[in-house]
């Protein structure tokens, strides 16, 4: 049986990764089990600076989902390549780097840096919708898109994941938009728009009153829009969004994933990286698929 | 920090809307390194909602883990429901706890509401102490734990409305006995505004002392930043995760 999956030329022992901000830097969850179960990690995202992120509460919940306003807390590029990276790079998985910053100037600052490590991609963060920078994300607009890809990429010795926002009018033009900037990969969802309210109290549960919506809620939401940039694009795709279990992960690859990121899941399962990768097979088993890159792309529309 | 099957052992509404509830574990326990104050992350049962939550353990044996609970949405209200044998994971002993040094010999343990139960357990791991306890409730109907808190130490308790004990803020008779007792370390837990009170009164009295916090979580294990507060050291602000480096912190570090 074969689990490997191949993303820009980079290969993956399976098609499960962590998601960027749901795993910090691999530490926490290498308390309980031998993270070499996993695909890959892709790290929280990291700065040019030092950040604090946003004042707190920082959670909510909500049928299925969690709505988050972390913002970007990070030690900062230089902290992250001193202290994480010797970490990360020996725990035999891939490492995926999530980068973020608020001007083009900063984001090509940090992925010079993130090039000189082992990590073996590098994901571009256009879509935290935590963050300010100038009063629009750099994932809003598809000329914004395209433009901040090609610059970003110059400077990327790995192969560039471009992660796309669902917050936007037409992701497809956002996707083509990345692919025209020379994203070798996709990554799609991020967060979607959320806010929660305390009725009794009349106020927003998190202090910065929008928040991100994840969780198994936004599952359809990220099928779909798998599913439409799969058909528009030519670079891999990596699908993410309400994550929980191995039939999750054959419906993201049906509607033309290469490969997957889990998130929210680990919060209340800390061994999902553990068990997935057997529940896969298991599945596989299950369904006679004998090479799991046979599901890649394979919806029956007729 | 692991994390473990248990099952429901016993849940008993011991108080108004305050349950004690036990779980058993067939796997026993890491006890090593366990310390009062620290806490768990539990599941909640039938899928009530998606995120576990944190709860400060009260009493932990080999195969047994006990808390206090107090009934407040959809999560705790389906403890309150849970049924003997039900299963839930649970995640611990997370978080940093109370710590005390050698030379802390005389121990104030301050707690208001819930916030006894977290304080409870420090007793037991550090047993060589005197104990001076101050806890407050609402009312006669929102009183526990104190005979626990009784066979171990000094123990004053007042309600607001004087219908149990003394009326009152544990505050304020702390502060009219701190002379005498003159203690070493002051331990603190209880609502937001209790412990900017119980922090005021530690800093302006020159005593050493330390407070647990909350703040809503998400992996409750350091992982995802949810559950970051303020904290000052040398000068410096900084967003600390009650998790992990947490929820226990200097009072003179944390910013309430
Ligand atoms: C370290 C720590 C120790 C705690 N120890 C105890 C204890 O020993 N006994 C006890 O009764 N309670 C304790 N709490 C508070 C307890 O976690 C909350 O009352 C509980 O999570 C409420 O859940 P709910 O679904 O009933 O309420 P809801 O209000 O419906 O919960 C909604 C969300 O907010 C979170 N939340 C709500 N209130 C709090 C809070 N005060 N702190 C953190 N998260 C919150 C919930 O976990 C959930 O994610 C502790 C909290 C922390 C952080
Ligand atoms: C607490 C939290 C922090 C996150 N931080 C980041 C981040 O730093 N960079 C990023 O690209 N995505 C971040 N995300 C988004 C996730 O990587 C993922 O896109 C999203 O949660 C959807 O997947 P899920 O439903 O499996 O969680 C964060 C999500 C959560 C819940
Ligand atoms: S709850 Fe995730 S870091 Fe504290």
């Amino acid at each position: 049986m074969n689990t490997k999956v191949n993303i820009a030329g980079v290969k993956f022992k399976n098609p499960i990764i962590t998601a960027s901000g749901t795993f910090g830097f691999g530490r926490e969850y290498a308390n309980f089990y031998d993270l070499s179960s996993l695909g890959g990690i892709c790290t929280k995202g990291v700065t040019r600076e030092r950040r604090e992120g946003n004042p707190p509460p920082r959670i909510a919940e909500t049928t299925k989902g969690i709505i988050n306003s972390v913002g970007l807390q990070n030690p900062g590029v230089d902290a992250f390549v001193r202290n994480e990276m010797p970490f990360l790079e020996k725990l035999g998985t891939n490492i995926i780097v999530n980068i973020a910053g608020n001007t083009v100037e900063d984001y090509c600052y940090v992925a010079d840096k993130v090039s000189e490590t082992s990590a073996h991609m590098i994901e571009l963060n256009i879509s935290c919708p935590n963050v300010k920078a100038g009063g629009m994300a750099f994932g809003i607009e598809p000329t914004a898109v395209e433009a901040i890809t090609k610059e970003v990429k110059k400077h990327c010795r790995q192969p560039l994941i471009v992660k796309l926002s669902p917050n936007v009018a037409d992701i497809t033009k956002n996707a083509l938009a990345a692919q025209n900037g020379g994203a070798d990969a996709l990554s799609l969802i991020n967060t979607l728009g959320g806010m929660a309210i305390d009725y009794r109290t009349r106020r927003p549960i998190l202090k910065n009153v929008f928040g991100g919506l994840s969780g198994a809620c936004v599952k359809p939401v990220a099928l779909k829009m798998v599913y439409q940039v799969y058909k528009t694009v030519n670079i891999p795709i990596i699908g993410l969004g309400g994550i929980e279990k191995a039939e999750d992960i054959a419906e993201f690859m049906i509607a033309g994933a290469s490969a997957i990121q889990i998130g929210t899941v680990n919060f209340y399962n800390p061994l999902i990286g553990k068990t997935l990768p057997i529940d896969l097979e298991n599945l596989m088993k299950e369904l006679k698929v004998e090479d799991i890159n046979e599901l890649k792309g394979t919806l029956i529309t007729d | 920090m692991k994390d473990y099957l248990t099952t429901v052992k016993s849940n008993e509404e011991i108080n108004d809307g305050i349950l004690k509830l036990t779980l058993e574990s067939k796997e026993p326990f890491d006890l090593g390194s366990f310390r009062g104050g620290q806490f768990a992350h539990l599941e909640v049962p039938d899928g009530a909602s998606l995120l576990r939550r944190p709860f400060g353990i009260y009493e932990i044996t080999e195969h047994t883990v006990t808390f206090l609970i107090a009934k407040k949405g959809a999560g705790t209200d389906s403890l309150f429901k849970a049924k003997i044998g039900t299963e839930l994971k649970v995640i611990l002993s997370l978080g940093n706890g109370f710590k005390l040094e050698e030379s802390d010999k005389r121990v104030v343990l301050l707690g208001a509401g819930m916030g006894a139960a977290p304080l409870y357990p420090v007793m037991s791991t550090y047993p060589n102490k005197e104990y001076f306890t101050f806890l407050g409730f609402r009312d006669k109907t929102k009183v526990m734990c104190v005979e626990d808190f009784s066979t171990k130490s000094k123990t004053v308790v007042c309600t607001d409305d004087g219908s149990y004990g003394n009326k009152g803020f544990p505050t304020d008779y702390l502060k009219a006995g701190l002379d005498e007792i003159k203690p070493d370390v002051i331990l603190i837990c209880g609502p937001h505004p209790f412990m900017k009170i119980a922090q005021r009164i530690a800093i302006d009295n020159g005593i050493k002392a330390y407070l647990s916090t909350e703040q809503r979580m998400g992996c409750g294990i350091g992982a995802c930043l949810v559950c970051s507060c303020k904290t000052v050291k040398n000068g410096e602000e900084h967003m600390s995760r009650v998790c992990a480096d947490g929820p226990v912190f200097d009072v003179k570090e944390i910013v309430l």
